[in-house]
């Protein structure tokens, strides 16, 4: 792999709700330019890691390094100002906003009149119509139309084009081709693949290491809260990793009985 | 006489008694009025003013007033059972709730404490009320029939115009006293065969003002407005006034009747705005029951009736007069402050 | 998507068909009474009044939330700026008053946000707290506002007349002509309207959906202000129950209007529209001679009359609600 320091390096992670221990010591880097994909059970962390990395969660304890710097403040409107853009799964689309509107949520582009900064609507529209189009969108949806009446896969691609579209340094993705035909799923995950080879960091998140697989540089394991497994797809192949993912989850259970 | 307003802890009332007792060497009686009128309302001063005169007259005697202005009927109980605990000789109590007075008022009875009722009776039939020596305050009803007899005296002398339509505006829907304020006028007016209707208008000024507006306008045939609190007579005259219905005393237009002798009540009069307003004799619901207790104890008197102090009617005539009366009560300062036309 | 289609889907239209039926039905019932000079003056005099408290709450349900206090806020900014008139003079008195209406809302909005405390709980304590700090603070009596503070210039701009019209009503169109452009093309507005639609969703888009709340609760209590002094300043008789019940006609208003309790979907117009539509109820039950104690009655029928029509309203324009 790259020698380069890591884009983000997360550092000896714990992170309690209430009395639960939902991340346990966790460390790990992610550099710039590679796909990562993390792998584990449902309840296994994955999810859990990645909203600290996007801000929605603060650690217990432990550091996080972002481009060489400590982070100190989590919030998610710091991780977006740092080029942070993540894809979750039910969140980040507000249904009874416009497509235009959703799009630009938080970044909106501004025209001052008489010195008024008032919502640039011509470029709202423009951009997020390309972006449909080009996410093949049924015709008939067009960018004022409210998020409300799209299907799954076209929610999906609005998240997926929105964070195409800005210029992010890392993408993370958490079960992006839920709910998707598989012809959408194919489309993903080549947009997936751009943009690594764009130069961004994507972390891809699924429970299907198979799927994963076939995309990723490397593959991070996570099981009740720990990582169990760091490895690069070269050196493993999927059913190996497969069975790390229903060993190792046997071996914390032994270990915790 | 001792004011306790804002008392509401046993060891402040208990300071009250030792203070009571060491003083009560050169007095014979000491009598509790326990008001449910705090030091926040101007009103206070009446019944603290006319304790203060008794006293004078009567110096074997030394009065309490009691109080909060944390008003609530459990607080005004809790103040009331703390005073009987104390066995004073005589207690007076508006009974703001006659079921929940009931109880410790029979109990200071039987405990041989004699008790007088000031500014609100006990509502109930003579058979089921507290059994206390008399009642001293006004009365609801009369306030309505002698303010409106008052108008029709002044229609017959020429100076102001036939009633044709009369609205009472009562500001709380629930309150009983109210009602019988309207029921008098609306039976003093019954003879002229002027249309009458009461309307709910809430105490809320703007939504007050919308609504009379709004009346004024459907029923046109309007010219006598009865609001039974000062406080909203303003506010009956400004509407009217905006409406061009010439609201002032006069022999045209509308005319405004109203109640109490608060400030804005009296200077609503002696400004020509307000037709009459009443009194209740407020200063005497202190002084008076205070000498009928004293007379109790000292002669066994017991009065054979109600003792009704009001109303009495103030208008033109008399204004200036209960002006004066008023700001000695009240001060210049509040007295101004509170004449808000 | 035309101007009329937009109309037609957007909230408030339940409120458009609303006044045009009401507008209906009174000229038919009572034509006379209603379209006189008179009675207009007065319902939209009122409407501008309880439109303010209205626009002030649809802002806060658009949120999400819901504020109780706007009617102990109203009346204790109006109780605020007759009572220190003396002492600070009318501008003084008028800038302290809005002050504290604006330390009201944003006392309540750091409560519900930094304590994670449910809105209709911390209002409903203001509603109590600013209320009885009217109480202590005049001694149950709104003092005097004296003839040089009537006719200050200041005091004749909040409450004077323009043609004919109230101040009052030049003040609520602007206001709401001002808060339409802010909610809808604003930043501001694009997050507002995103935290009430889904706050989980525009928190993950890096919007500080805690300073939004805040704002909209310390915005609705300054609105909620402005309407106190708009009424003093006209009718500057007044007494402590003043805006007593307001906030639940405020949010009858808003709710009339098109405004989901869900959050995220509504106008401002509409909750206008819904003020003009209360207010003029009030008026044609009081000339029809139905007891106006009724009048509550009424409003709770109507709520639920135009909660259905809305939510079938925006069912037919595709939104699940």
């Amino acid at each position: 792999m790259t020698q380069k320091p890591p884009l983000i390096s997360v550092r000896n992670l714990n992170l309690y709700f209430g009395a639960f221990h939902a991340l346990r010591d966790v460390s790990v880097d992610f550099h710039a330019g590679e796909m990562v994909g993390l792998v584990g059970d449902n309840g296994a962390g994955k999810t859990t890691l990645i909203r600290v990395l996007c801000g929605i969660h603060a650690p217990s304890s432990g550091e996080v390094y972002f481009d060489g710097r400590k982070v100190d403040t989590f919030h998610p409107k710091n991780a977006i100002d740092q080029g942070i853009e993540t894809i979750q799964q039910s969140v980040g689309l507000c249904d009874n906003l416009s497509i235009a509107r959703n799009f630009y949520l938080g970044r909106e582009p501004v025209r001052r009149i008489l010195g008024i900064p008032l919502l640039d609507f011509a470029r709202m529209r423009e951009m997020s119509t390309r972006v449909i189009r080009q996410f093949g969108l049924r015709d008939n949806v067009s960018a004022d139309d409210d998020v409300e009446r799209l299907s799954g896969g076209e929610r999906q691609s609005i998240k997926i084009g929105r964070a195409v579209e800005f210029k992010n340094r890392v993408v993370i993705m958490d079960e992006p081709t839920n709910h998707l035909s598989v012809r959408e799923r194919e489309h993903v995950n080549e947009l997936a693949r751009q943009l690594r080879d764009q130069g961004l960091l994507v972390i891809y998140i699924t429970h299907d290491i198979f799927q994963v697989h076939r995309l990723a540089d490397r593959i991070v394991i996570m099981e009740n809260g720990q990582k169990i497994e760091d490895t690069t797809t070269d050196r493993m192949s999927a059913e190996d990793l497969e069975a790390v993912i229903r060993h190792g989850g046997r071996v914390v259970e032994k270990a915790e009985a | 006489m001792r004011i306790s307003a804002r008392l509401v802890t046993a060891a402040l009332l208990a300071s009250t008694v030792l203070a009571g007792a060491a003083g009560a060497q050169d007095k014979k009686y000491r009598f509790v009025m326990v008001s449910h009128i705090g030091s926040n309302d101007a009103n206070m001063g009446w019944l603290t003013e006319s304790l203060k005169t008794f006293e004078e007259k009567y110096p074997d005697v030394t009065t309490e007033y009691i109080s909060t202005n944390n008003y609530s009927v459990q607080e005004h109980v809790r103040l009331l059972e703390q005073a009987i605990s104390t066995n004073p000789d005589g207690i007076a109590v508006p009974i703001v709730d006659s079921d929940a007075f009931e109880g410790p008022l029979r109990k200071a009875i039987e405990m041989g404490i004699p008790v007088v009722a000031f500014n609100i009776p006990d509502g109930r039939p003579e058979a089921e009320r507290i059994p206390y020596l008399t009642y001293v305050g006004g009365d609801e009803y009369l306030t309505g029939k002698r303010l409106g007899e008052y108008a029709l005296a002044q229609v017959e002398a020429g100076k102001i115009p036939a009633p044709t339509g009369v609205v009472c505006a009562v500001h709380d829907a629930a309150h009983q006293g109210l009602k019988a304020r309207c029921a008098g006028m609306r039976d003093a007016m019954e003879a002229t065969g002027a249309k009458f209707q009461e309307l709910f208008i809430g105490a809320e000024p703007a939504t007050a003002r919308n609504t009379l507006q709004s009346f004024l306008s459907a029923n046109t045939d309007t010219n006598y407005i009865f609001t039974v609190a000062g406080w909203s007579s303003p506010w009956a005259w400004g509407v009217a006034n905006e409406m061009g219905l010439k609201p002032d005393v006069d022999n045209e237009g509308v005319t405004v009747m109203t109640v109490d002798e608060a400030p804005v009540s009296i200077e609503g009069v002696r400004a020509g705005h307000i037709l009459a307003t009443n009194s209740q004799g407020f200063w005497l619901q202190g002084y008076a029951p205070m000498e009928w207790l004293y007379w109790y104890h000292e002669l066994g008197y017991r009065p054979n009736s109600d003792i009704l102090t009001g109303p009495i009617v103030i208008n033109a005539e008399n204004a200036d007069q209960w002006a004066k009366l008023v700001r000695g009560v009240f001060g210049d300062t509040e007295y101004d402050n509170q004449n808000t036309w | 998507m035309t101007t009329t289609q937009r109309l037609v889907r957007g909230p408030g239209f339940g409120a458009l068909i609303g006044v045009a039926a009401m507008l209906t039905a009174f000229t038919l019932i009572d034509s006379a009474g209603w379209w006189s000079v008179r009675t207009i003056a007065n319902v939209v005099q009122f409407t501008s009044i309880l439109g303010f408290l209205a626009m002030g709450q649809a802002l806060v349900i658009l949120s999400k939330e819901i504020d109780l206090s706007v009617g102990s806020v109203y009346g204790l900014t109006g109780v605020a700026f007759v009572t220190l008139q003396p002492d600070l003079g009318v501008p003084g008195a008028m800038l302290a008053a809005l002050s504290i209406a604006l330390a009201c809302g944003l006392i309540q909005g750091l409560v519900v946000v930094r304590g994670g405390l449910p809105s209709m709980i911390v209002t409903l304590g203001g509603l109590f707290a600013f209320r009885g700090i009217i109480y202590v603070w005049t001694g149950g009596s709104v003092r005097n506002f004296p003839e040089e503070a009537r006719v200050h210039s200041l005091t004749r701009l909040m409450g004077g007349e323009l043609f004919g019209i109230e101040a009052a009503v030049f003040w609520m169109l602007g206001t709401l002509a001002v808060l339409t452009l802010v909610l809808n093309a604003t930043r501001f507005g694009n997050r507002l309207l995103a935290t009430g639609g889904n706050a989980e969703s525009a928190l993950s888009r890096g919007v500080r959906t805690d300073r939004v709340r805040v704002s909209v609760f310390a915005l609705s209590a300054l609105l909620a202000g402005c309407a106190g002094i708009l009424t003093l300043a006209d009718r500057p008789q007044t007494h402590v129950t003043i805006g007593e019940l307001m906030e639940l006609e405020s949010i009858a208003a808003a709710v009339i209007g098109g405004c989901l309790l869900a959050g995220g979907r509504g106008s401002l117009w509409g909750a206008v529209l819904g003020a003009f539509i209360i207010t003029g109820f009030r008026y044609e039950l009081i000339a029809l001679g139905a007891p106006s104690s009724w009048f509550i009655t009424f409003v709770g029928l109507v709520l639920i009359f135009a909660v259905v029509v809305n939510q079938k309203l925006a069912r037919m324009a595709g939104q699940s609600v």
